[in-house]
C-alpha cells in the first residue's frame, strides 16, 4: 500500500510540472514571434495584415496551396524569386480585362499540357 | 537604434516614391526594400515629410487683398523716385512681389498677436497694409487653430501605421504571428504557378496567334 501511494507521488511530482513547462515554452516563442513583428515596419507590417485579411476569406484548400507554395518559394534561389517578381510586375500592370484573358489562356494552356 | 540608408539608393528612394522610376527599377527597387531595414525606414521617413509638408497651413489674404495693394501702389509710389536706371519690367515685379510677402507677414504676425490693427512701423513695410475688414478679427485666431488641428491630423495620418488595428502581436491571429513573411510576399505566393509559368504561357498565345504551336509545354510546379 505504501509502496503505491509513494509510486502516485512521485508519478504526480514528474507529471505536474509538465504542463507548466510547455506553458513556459509556449510564451516563450510567442515572445519571439512578438519580437520579430515589432522588428517589422509599420508599412511591412499593415501590408502583411492586409495580405492575411484576404487568405482568411479563402476556402482552406486554397489556403492549404498557398501555405505549400510559399514552402516551395522559400526553398526558390534568389534569381527565381526576382523572375517571379518581374511576372508579377507585368501582371499587376494588366488591365482586369486583360488579367481575365490572360486567366483564360492560362486555363486552357494548363489544360492543354 | 537606427539602420543606415544604402548610399546608392538614398536619391533612388525619392524618385521611387514619386513615381518616376520606370517599371524594371521599380521592381528592383522593391526587391532591395523587401532586403534592406534602413532603406524601408527613409521611405517611411520620406512619406511623413511629404505628407507634412502638404499640410502646410496656406496663408489667404483678405478679400480684395490684391486690389487695395495694386490701387495703393501705384497711388503712393511718386513718378519722381523713379531714377534713370529704374526698370520697371525688370525689377518692379520682383520688388512688389518681396514687398507682398512683407506685407503678408506682418499682417500674419499681428493676426497671430491678436492686435486688431495693423499698424505701420515707423521704418514701414515696403507696402501698407490695408484695415483689414472687421468680420475677419475674430476668425484669425479660428484658422489658426484649425490649421494648427489640420497639421496635428496630417501628422498623426503619416504616424499612423496604414491598417486597421491591431497592431499588438498578441491581438494578432497565430497564423500571421508565425508567418509573417508569407503574408509579406502573399500576392506573389498566391499566384506563383500562374507566375512560375507567365513567359511560357505568353508565348504559348504568340505561337497560337502566328499558328506555328511548337513542342508540347511542360508547366512549371
Amino acid at each position: 500500500m505504501m509502496r503505491q501511494v509513494l509510486a502516485v507521488v512521485v508519478i504526480l511530482a514528474v507529471v505536474a510540472p509538465i504542463p507548466a513547462r510547455a506553458d513556459g515554452r509556449r510564451r516563450e516563442r510567442r515572445l519571439e514571434l512578438a519580437q520579430r513583428w515589432e522588428e517589422m515596419s509599420p508599412i511591412e507590417r499593415g501590408q502583411a495584415l492586409r495580405n492575411y485579411r484576404r487568405f482568411e476569406k479563402l476556402p482552406p484548400e486554397e489556403q492549404k496551396a498557398v501555405q505549400d507554395n510559399y514552402e516551395r518559394w522559400r526553398h526558390l534561389p534568389r534569381q527565381e524569386k526576382d523572375r517571379l517578381r518581374t511576372n508579377y510586375q507585368s501582371y499587376r500592370r494588366m488591365t482586369p480585362e486583360e488579367k481575365q484573358e490572360f486567366e483564360r489562356d492560362y486555363q486552357r494552356w494548363k489544360g492543354g499540357r | 537604434m537606427s539602420a543606415p540608408v544604402c548610399e546608392t539608393m538614398s536619391e533612388e528612394l525619392v524618385a521611387y516614391l514619386d513615381g518616376e522610376q520606370p517599371e524594371p527599377e521599380r521592381g528592383r527597387i522593391e526587391s532591395h526594400l523587401a532586403t534592406c531595414l534602413g532603406c524601408r525606414r527613409e521611405i517611411e521617413r520620406v512619406t511623413k515629410v511629404k505628407a507634412l509638408v502638404r499640410a502646410l497651413p496656406r496663408v489667404e489674404p483678405s478679400a480684395g487683398f490684391e486690389e487695395r495693394m495694386w490701387r495703393r501702389l501705384r497711388a503712393d509710389t511718386p513718378v519722381a523716385t523713379r531714377g534713370k536706371g529704374f526698370r520697371p519690367a525688370i525689377w518692379g515685379l520682383p520688388v512688389l512681389a518681396a514687398a507682398a510677402v512683407v506685407a503678408l507677414a506682418w499682417y500674419s504676425l499681428l493676426s497671430h498677436l491678436g492686435e486688431s490693427e495693423p499698424a505701420v512701423p515707423a521704418g514701414g513695410p515696403a507696402v501698407a497694409v490695408a484695415p483689414r475688414e472687421p468680420a475677419r478679427l475674430g476668425s484669425a485666431p479660428v484658422v489658426q487653430a484649425e490649421a494648427e488641428r489640420e497639421r496635428e491630423e496630417a501628422l498623426a495620418a503619416a504616424s499612423r501605421p496604414p491598417w486597421d488595428l491591431p497592431t499588438a502581436p498578441e491581438d494578432l491571429p497565430p497564423e500571421l504571428l508565425e508567418h509573417p513573411e508569407l503574408f509579406l510576399r502573399y500576392p506573389v505566393v498566391r499566384r506563383m504557378k500562374k507566375l512560375e509559368n507567365f513567359e511560357e504561357v505568353r508565348r504559348h498565345v504568340d505561337q497560337e496567334h502566328r499558328g506555328d504551336l511548337g513542342s508540347p509545354l511542360r508547366p512549371v510546379g
